[in-house]
């Protein structure tokens, strides 16, 4: 295979061999390199994979990502803190509340900024209601790659719902920048809490139906049980988070081992699976929706009253009514819109659970308004290091099964 | 070292200078102590109360830093809570009678008030009385007053005092209606410097020329050096939407009001922005190639006619040391004759580069004792002046002034000389050094200069014969002297070093056979054997015909001598390369438009003999090319080979043809020993009294007489207040 | 038992049945899909769409004063102001420029403006024919101002 990846001519007639007289054992002895992507409509975005077949057995599995690079943690060196807020929601664009998040909490603990418990609550119950959403898609799309075409148009139709709820309470569906530094942009509208304790009726019998339609059939059971296995200590040591990790039976979830937001006033169980493989990675996924169901519940039973952003003035974005009768509110407006806040010197390394695995910021500070360097680990491009282990050894088409599995999305694995 | 105390600033232990303020020491710890109204330029004072500390066992629960000197084993504190709560009860103070200004001052995003509110995080103000206002002052020249945003830090009354000594503004009124204001309230009638609207903290002094231009955070800062006379400060233009709208001090050090708000001729409306040919008695717009080819054919068949010296060539101040660089070369490569010269050579100070090489002049202020031997320095390099201002005000050194008039430096001065000529001044200190005899006042001079272990003399930009050699003895009485020569013309001394002269290569490296060779060999082509015309030869060559064509870069004769029109439209041709269309230019048969110096990238060699960097600022206006691009097409449809990319190729190519520049770094000034001239008997400057004689000047500043540009900057223009011409 | 029962399930297909019942079942109510753009949904209160520049008390010009808050916030730099010094010295807004194009819809212009001069419309429906149209001047986003206002008020009965 050269590197360029368009090797099937080369690696065919290089032997001066020409299809027309090889025997069909010849062509199955023959390995052979295809490019698979990027613009194949199962690699979810733009991932590009360069595939070694023994036949129709994958022998070796070579991911190219980078399709999507817009160079994100660069830009983010050029824009304040603040600002880099809408930049975190062109990562993983499905789930864009919990990279806002992500950058917040990560900026907060920077700055030991105190977030107040309702805004707290709010970004958890908005955060559980994102990984809803994003986990819908997903199962959508993943049981689309296999073949059962119905699930996708059921999980749209609840994750409508979902960005409904979203638009009320932020104004967008998908890229929300609703999470700012130090709280909130806004406090939820009086009737969101309602429609989502309607939402959380209605979600679990939708749940049911999703598992009516694939856990138990034939085929989707053949597609996925044994297939994309990892045993717990491969899983640790490819550096997997998320479902992907849990569904090799590692009980590791940033929620509970690092409880963000307000992680730990709510109780919710880690759903792990046992064999590994792309079934066991489903149940996990399934399993976590309803106890994201769970946490909502408990959130909006326990919303505390109270402010949505941090009193200290030096973080907290003014009040609109405040800014032009009050000079000190102007003069913060100002600072902060127009250079943000001096920051304090240092590094900081903060990661969340987000939908896809462990999401973190490492942020280095020089002192002023702009980071002087921001890294993102990124799940999914973690996950796509760990495909070919996945892979090797299984049919070409088990190849979609675990991209579909390791959830991945483009945005955030090239940045 | 038994001078230096023992400090410790929040745990951190520095050695300073007894003298040294705590802030200082701050600084010298590394620890930042926040202040409104200190600044270096000035001498403590103490009005803002920010800069407020907490010293171990004082009587005294918070001292203000700027104020307070050090004492040996003093333990200070910064930052306590209790300095926190009583630095924000401070600005809230002080917050009290702000306007809400901000979405309409142009300070907002770098205003230490606004930032310092900030870093504190102020909440919401327990006053809530009715705030003050003050009555903005428009109706000064240049500079708004927006009084109600004032703070009384004072720092533009001082600096207007001690830095400029000029005492224009000052606090009128008293108590809470205290506010700072000119006599009677008129409007300003300074040197208008805007040292006043740098050093303000807030918003309340203001530019006309930048107000509402822009904010402070989308300006794009570009560094680069003033063009306007020698002291070459470094400057920071600030565009936004890629046109300048402000100037600024790049060292934060200084700017006159030329160097502050004369950019603007840069976007006048008369600037050139084609070639113009003259068909039929007209100058029409043509395009490049026809007027490069234009003077290709008008250059080859004079060339060829009258052999290559009936050519000539005249260089420019204001072109970078790439352009005069290229420029002589051309001339001598191309061409094929050394009549290259510059005419701002008349305005060069006798025994320039020869004799009298200037030191640093942020130097002036360390030396004993200062003697000026022009009055109007201020005027001619303002830079100098304020230096002369500082080594009295803030070093405490002797000002000895030769002075026909009277202005700021006779207030500052221990001895002033009142003599109508420095010859006559100078021929009665010079006995009284000597001998010790002649009246009071020189005596005292001379006594003053004899005692000082170091002495700064300003020698003046045009001098005699007479007092040049009054000078030479004098320097020879001295102790430590060090000369600085004014030198009004910007880039002079970088036209001077690259040898737009008709009798040196670059570097002051003699025309003979010898370099010829050399030159030759390096340039690759054949150059002419005798040394050329001077300026003064060529132009009297035209009434006789010896030249019968002139290329001039960047220079305009005719408009200060009016009497040259006559000799240059004896010219069979003339070409001219300038920004505007100066009354040469519409002498012209070609007219070359050339990029303004804040649309281009180059260096220049200030009167300190320091390298430094011209950037460009704003794309080049129109179709108008940087002058070195315009000399390298013509040169290559000209046959010569000239092939480069940008100045800096050419800065190579000077770097290892001119040993002055060859390790010369950026910002370095060259050593005055490495000059072949140096101590020669010989003199670069020409003298006539009949050749350009300024004829448009303005009556009352020197500062802004002279010059294509600066008599068309708008905002200068409203500070002349009378235009006569003579 | 256990076994037999999988094993029924295995012969008669009865996972598939399940699946086929709920497909048929939903088949029968009504359909979730709305047919944009024939049907278009009722817009939330606070989306964030299309931006307009809100009249000032006067209703004589707009709001805007020129403070450069949202050209500084905005991460897309999408917005330009372009201010200058009025007959009586009062700072003028001479241009508002807003590119659609660069524009991400994150709503912080909003947040910054300290007058309340630019908001926005949830009006998401920006298709165009030329580059022109996305390219918001000042006194498009009046009109579009005008435009929104006048149609919440009429919706409200008045």
């Amino acid at each position: 295979m050269t590197d360029d990846g368009y090797s099937l001519t080369s690696s065919i007639y290089g032997e001066k061999m020409s299809l027309t007289n090889a025997t069909e054992k010849e062509i199955v002895q023959k390995e052979m390199t295809i490019n698979m992507g990027p613009q194949h409509p199962a690699t979810h975005g733009v991932l590009r994979l360069v595939v070694d077949l023994q036949g129709e057995t994958v022998v070796g599995i070579d991911p190219r990502p980078g399709y999507l690079h817009r160079g994100i943690e660069k830009w983010m060196e050029s824009r304040t803190y603040h600002q880099i807020i809408p930049i975190t929601d062109r990562l993983e664009y499905i789930t864009c509340m919990n990279n806002n998040l992500g950058w917040v909490v990560a900026v907060e603990k920077l700055a030991g900024i105190v977030v107040p418990e309702r805004a707290q609550f709010i970004r958890m119950l908005m955060a559980e209601l994102t990984r809803l959403s994003g986990h819908l898609v997903w199962l959508g799309t993943h049981a689309l790659d296999i073949g059962a075409m119905t699930v996708c148009m059921y999980t749209l139709r609840e994750r409508e719902l979902i960005l409904d709820l979203t638009e009320t309470v932020t104004g967008a569906r998908q890229t929300v920048s609703y999470v700012r530094i130090g709280g909130l942009r806004n406090d939820v509208p009086r009737d969101f809490l309602d429609k989502c304790r309607e939402f959380t009726e209605i979600f679990p019998k939708k749940l049911e139906d999703y598992d009516t339609l694939i856990r138990q059939n034939r085929i989707w059971l053949k597609r996925t049980k044994g297939i994309g296995k990892f045993s717990a200590e491969d899983a640790i040591n490819y550096g997997l988070t998320g479902a992907t990790l849990r569904g090799s039976g590692v009980n590791y979830d940033l929620r509970k081992v690092e409880p963000y937001a307000a992680y730990d006033k709510v109780e919710f169980d880690v759903p792990l699976g046992t064999e590994g493989d792309v079934y066991a990675r489903y149940i996990v996924r399934i399993n976590e929706m309803r106890q994201s169901v769970r946490i909502i519940k408990q959130c909006l039973d326990m919303l505390p009253e109270g402010p949505i952003m941090t009193a200290d003035p030096r973080y907290a974005v003014p009040d609109k009514a405040t800014v032009m009768t009050n000079m000190e509110a102007l003069a913060h407006q100002f600072v902060l819109m127009s250079k943000w806040v001096n920051m304090p010197k240092g590094e900081v390394y903060v990661a969340t659970e987000a939908p896809k695995g462990e999401l973190g910021f490492f942020i280095v500070s020089d002192g002023s308004g702009r980071p002087y360097r921001v890294k993102i680990r990124a799940p999914s491009f973690v996950h796509v290091g760990a495909l070919p282990k996945m892979v090797t050894g299984h049919m070409v088409s088990d190849v979609i099964a675990c991209i579909g599995t390791i959830d991945i999305v483009l945005g955030e694995c090239d940045r | 070292m038994e001078n230096t105390v023992t400090v410790t600033i929040d745990g951190i232990t520095v050695k300073v200078k007894p003298t040294a303020t705590i802030l200082e020491a701050a600084k010298a710890a590394g620890v930042r102590i926040p202040v409104l109204c200190a600044d270096d330029k000035l001498h403590p004072y103490g009005s803002c109360r920010i800069c407020i500390v907490e010293i171990e066992k004082s009587p005294r629960k918070f001292t203000p830093s700027c104020t307070t000197p050090v004492t040996d084993n003093m333990s200070v504190k910064t930052m306590t809570p209790d300095l926190a709560e009583a630095r924000k009860r401070i600005l809230e103070l002080l917050l009290n009678n702000h306007p809400l200004d901000c979405p309409i001052c142009d300070k907002a995003g770098s205003c230490q008030l606004q930032d310092l509110v900030h870093e504190y995080g102020l909440g919401p103000s327990k006053f809530t009385e009715k705030k003050r206002t003050v009555a903005p002052s428009y109706h000064s020249n240049v500079i708004d007053r927006e009084v109600s945003r004032c703070v009384l830090c004072g720092k533009c009354v001082r600096v207007c005092r001690e830095q400029n000594a000029v005492g224009e503004l000052a606090f009128t009124r008293r108590g809470d209606k205290s506010k700072v204001s000119t006599d009677f309230d008129q409007p300003l009638d300074c040197e208008f410097c805007g040292e006043c609207v740098e050093i303000c903290p807030v918003g309340a002094l203001t530019t006309k020329q930048f107000k509402f231009k822009g904010r402070t955070w989308n300006l794009e800062r570009i560094q680069s050096v003033c063009n306007y006379c020698g002291c070459g400060c470094r400057t920071s233009f600030e565009t936004r939407l890629g046109r300048i709208v402000r100037v600024r001090s790049g060292a934060r050090n200084y700017l006159c009001s030329k160097g502050r708000f004369g950019w603007d001729a840069v976007h006048h409306q008369d600037r050139l922005t084609t070639p113009l040919v003259r068909v039929s008695g007209e100058l029409v717009p043509a395009t490049w190639d026809e007027a490069l080819a234009m003077v290709v054919t008008n250059l080859n068949v004079i060339k060829n006619k009258k052999g290559a010296d009936s050519i000539g060539g005249l260089g420019s101040v204001r072109t970078t040391n790439e352009e005069s660089y290229l420029f002589q070369k051309f001339m001598r490569t191309v061409v094929g004759t050394n009549n290259v010269d510059l005419l701002a050579r008349l305005k060069v100070p006798k025994g320039l580069n020869t004799v009298f090489f200037s030191g640093e002049l942020s130097k002036i202020s360390d030396h004993d004792a200062v003697l000026v031997l022009d009055g109007d320095v201020g005027e001619l390099n303002p830079l100098m002046g304020i230096e002369i201002v500082r080594a009295v005000n803030r070093n405490y050194k002797k000002l000895v002034l030769v002075n026909s008039g009277f202005n700021k430096f006779n207030r500052l001065a221990s001895v002033v000389l009142d003599y109508l000529a420095p010859e006559a001044a100078l021929a009665d200190l010079l006995p009284a050094m000597k001998s010790g005899k002649g009246g009071d006042r020189v005596v005292a001079a001379a006594a003053i200069l004899k005692e000082a272990a170091s002495v700064a003399v300003i020698i003046p930009g045009r001098t005699t014969d007479k007092e040049f050699s009054q000078i030479k003895e004098l320097l020879s009485l001295l102790k430590g002297v060090t000369t600085y020569p004014i030198v009004r013309r910007s880039n002079l001394q970088g036209a001077m070093d690259m040898g737009v002269l008709p009798d040196y290569y670059p570097g002051y490296q003699k025309v003979g056979s010898d370099t010829m060779n050399r030159f030759a060999g390096s340039w690759d082509a054949i150059l002419p054997e005798a040394p050329g015309l001077n300026a003064l030869e060529m132009l009297a060559g035209i009434k006789t015909g010896k030249v019968s064509a002139l290329y001039i870069m960047g220079d305009d004769p005719a408009g200060s001598d009016r009497g040259l029109k006559d000799i240059l439209n004896k010219l069979e041709f003339l070409v001219v390369q300038d920004i505007f269309l100066t009354e040469t230019a519409k002498l012209a048969d070609v007219v070359l438009p050339a990029c303004s110096w804040a649309e281009k990238y180059g260096t220049v060699t200030s009167l300190e003999r320091r390298l430094q960097q011209v950037s460009r600022a704003e794309e080049p206006l129109g179709e108008s090319k940087p002058d070195w691009d315009i000399i390298q097409t013509l040169a290559r449809k000209m046959g010569g080979p000239m092939h480069y990319g940008t100045p800096a190729d050419i800065l190579n190519e000077i770097r290892s043809m001119v040993p002055l520049y060859a390790d010369l770094a950026m910002g370095g000034i060259w050593a005055r020993e490495r000059s072949p001239l140096a101590g020669a008997d010989m003199d670069l400057s020409l003298w006539s009294d009949t050749v350009m004689k300024n004829e448009v000047i303005t009556a009352d500043r020197l500062l802004f007489s002279s010059g294509t540009m600066i008599g068309r900057s708008r905002e200068i223009s409203t500070l002349c207040r009378t235009k006569a011409e003579v | 038992m256990n076994k037999l029962t999988k094993a029924l399930r295995m012969v008669f297909m009865i996972e598939i049945v399940e699946g086929m019942t709920l497909t048929l079942k939903t088949m029968l109510k009504p359909a979730v899909t709305r047919q944009y753009p024939t049907f278009k949904r009722k817009s939330f209160a606070g989306s964030r769409g299309l931006h307009y520049m809100d009249r000032d008390d006067s209703g004589m010009k707009e709001r805007c004063i020129g403070c450069g808050l949202c050209e500084a916030v905005c991460p897309a730099k999408a917005i330009t102001v372009v201010t200058e010094k009025g007959p009586n010295q009062e700072k003028v807004v001479s241009a508002y420029e807003l590119d659609l194009l660069r524009c991400v819809f994150c709503g912080f212009c909003v947040d910054a403006c300290p007058v309340n001069a630019i908001k926005m419309t949830p009006n998401f429906e920006l298709a165009c024919y030329s580059r022109r149209d996305v390219f918001l001047t000042k006194d498009r986003l009046v009109a579009e101002g005008d435009k929104y206002l006048g149609k919440k008020k009429g919706g409200a009965g008045k």
